[in-house]
């Protein structure tokens, strides 16, 4: 099981456990995580798995695809950080991420 | 007791957003497919093939758990009594409900000629339609797919690629005529074309001929027939309106409904597929079942109304990502966009921008509909002025409405 530190909008920290190879949002629709709706199941085509990758995790992920950068060009509180969590999947050298919602408090 | 009829895009979403917005009453889905909720858009796109039952899944098992949603699966809702505020199941039970959501969706209409039961036809709607299709694909057969919209030519791609000789029988020249713009439709023409899909234009289609309960060919109107190994129908989809119907609720291609998306009946809400605003359209999309859904759930929970959103459309044909933002009318007046490998048209209405196709395009996509979403008019002059770029047009937009939102 790979664990994840996740910060919700109203900057309560939760435990997300997930399987490894799974991505980052099925282990964000499991746990019920308020403001991620992801409409397109993953498909790089919606926008709406936005979240925030701490910064000393975000260069140990892989790079965005184009296609993922195209959309969140333009995304809302889009940073540095910003990435896909339907575009993220969880290595087990992914264990203990930390990942907010865009905006969190 | 909040009860869902419906576990879709959009009976699903009004579930989770009724917890997120703190609902803490009961809140049951009933659905009349035995599967774990799933997304339909990657049914016609790769057949479903490649995912797991959590990928495909629109929430893992355990949302449903850790939010305190019932699922009630397999199990269609038979009747309302609006009156009474009761539901009858297939099984006879009775579940009385103080608030209810219909999220029925639509299906396919079918094509009503003989023949149609054939084994070999199919068409997709659901998951067990889509591995139906997959287990049908065997290289070097052929497939005839009824109408060039949407999922006619999602498949006919799909089919396509995987060594399948396609050929499409369509109403107008060109496909998708009825959704987006010339300019866009003849890209997409091209495309079909370079992947080795035949169109044949105007050919309404009479029957289907077999042999031994299998499909073996296509009658069209004007007497010819096409060998073919498999048939799929894409010929557009009607809601699934009957239940509302029965219980005497206002129906007219879809469950009416005021802005608020309360249907004629007091206490039922109708959205997605299946619910159409009064004198407006009914929208078939994964966005829009989402936005109503969230919409309904801030209103039972006394939160602010969402600020509407501009309906937007994807669409994968093969490697063509087609991306819709608006609703495009016949009589807008279209401008293309010079894009880097791919192609974006701009629709203008009363000089004004009003939607945008994109192909293989995504930044344009986002761009416009940051513009549209934030209904600041973008003048037809000054989308037309030279050296206008319209992703440097967003963000400057988006600055600007994150400083006024900061200064306030
Ligand atoms: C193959 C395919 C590909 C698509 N691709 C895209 C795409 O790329 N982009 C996009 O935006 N949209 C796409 N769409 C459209 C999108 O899937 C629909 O707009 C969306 O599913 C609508 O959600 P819904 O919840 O309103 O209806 P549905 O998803 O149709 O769900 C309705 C559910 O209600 C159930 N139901 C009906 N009557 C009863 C009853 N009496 N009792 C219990 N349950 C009942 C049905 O069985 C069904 O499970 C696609 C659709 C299909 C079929
Ligand atoms: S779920 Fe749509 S882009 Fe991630």
């Amino acid at each position: 099981m790979i664990e994840i530190n996740f910060t919700e909008a109203d900057g309560n920290r939760r435990i997300l456990s997930a399987d490894p190879g799974s991505t980052l949002l099925n282990a964000i629709l499991g746990a019920g995580i308020k403001g991620i709706v992801a409409e397109c199941g993953g498909g790089c085509s919606c926008g709406t798995c936005h979240v925030h990758v701490a910064l000393d995790w975000t260069g140990r992920l892989p790079a965005p695809a184009d296609d993922e950068t195209d959309m969140l060009s333009l995304a809302e509180d889009v940073t540095e950080q910003s990435r896909l969590a339907c575009q993220i999947r969880l290595a087990p050298e992914l264990n203990g991420l930390s990942v907010a919602i865009p905006g969190a408090a | 007791m909040e009860r869902i009829v419906g576990a879709g895009h959009a009976g699903v979403q009004a579930a989770a957003s009724l917890r997120d917005e703190g609902f803490d009453g009961d809140i049951e889905l009933v659905s009349a497919e035995s599967t774990l909720p799933y997304h339909r858009p990657p049914l016609s796109k790769r057949f479903a093939e490649g995912l797991t039952d959590e990928a495909i899944a629109l929430r893992p098992a355990a949302f449903y758990a850790t939010q305190d949603i019932r699922l009630r699966r397999g199990t269609a809702v038979e009747e309302i009594d609006a009156r009474r505020q009761r539901l009858t199941l297939g099984s006879g039970k009775q579940l009385a409900y103080d608030q209810l959501i219909l999220a029925t969706g639509a299906r396919n209409r079918r094509l009503a000629v003989p023949g149609e039961e054939l084994n070999g036809i199919v068409s997709i709607r659901d998951l067990g339609d889509a591995y139906r299709l997959a287990s049908s694909v065997v290289i070097g057969t052929r497939a005839f797919v009824v109408g060039a919209g949407y999922l006619g030519l999602e498949v006919a791609a799909v089919l396509a690629r995987r060594g399948v000789k396609v050929t499409i029988a369509a109403s107008r020249p060109l496909p998708l005529s009825r959704s987006v713009s010339e300019g866009t439709a003849k890209v997409l023409a091209t495309a079909l074309r370079e992947m080795g899909i035949e169109t044949i234009v105007g050919a309404d289609v009479a029957g289907f001929e077999g042999s031994r309960h299998r499909v073996t060919g296509v009658r069209l109107g004007d007497g010819r027939l096409c060998a073919t190994e498999l048939v799929v129908i894409g010929i557009g989809a009607v809601p699934s309106i009957e239940l509302a119907d029965h219980a005497g609720l206002d129906v007219d291609d879809g469950i009416l409904v005021d802005e608020a998306l309360a249907t004629s009946a007091a206490n039922i809400s109708a959205i997605g597929d299946c619910a159409r605003l009064r004198g407006g359209a009914r929208l078939e999309s994964v966005a829009n079942a989402t936005f109503q859904a969230r919409r309904i759930a801030a209103q039972f929970c006394g939160k602010p109304d969402l600020t509407p959103e501009t309906p937007w459309f994807w669409s994968d044909i093969g490697e063509l990502k087609l991306k819709m933002v608006g609703v495009r009318q016949p009589d807008d007046v279209v401008q293309t966009l010079a894009v880097n490998d791919g192609h974006a048209t701009l629709c203008f209405r009363d000089q004004q921008l009003a939607a945008v196709e994109t192909i293989n395009a995504n930044r344009v996509h986002v761009a416009a509909r940051r513009i549209l979403d934030a209904g600041v008019p973008l003048g037809m002059d000054v989308a037309n002025a030279p050296g206008f770029d319209i992703v440097a047009h967003a963000k400057a937009l988006a600055a600007r409405v994150a400083e006024s939102s900061r200064a306030a």
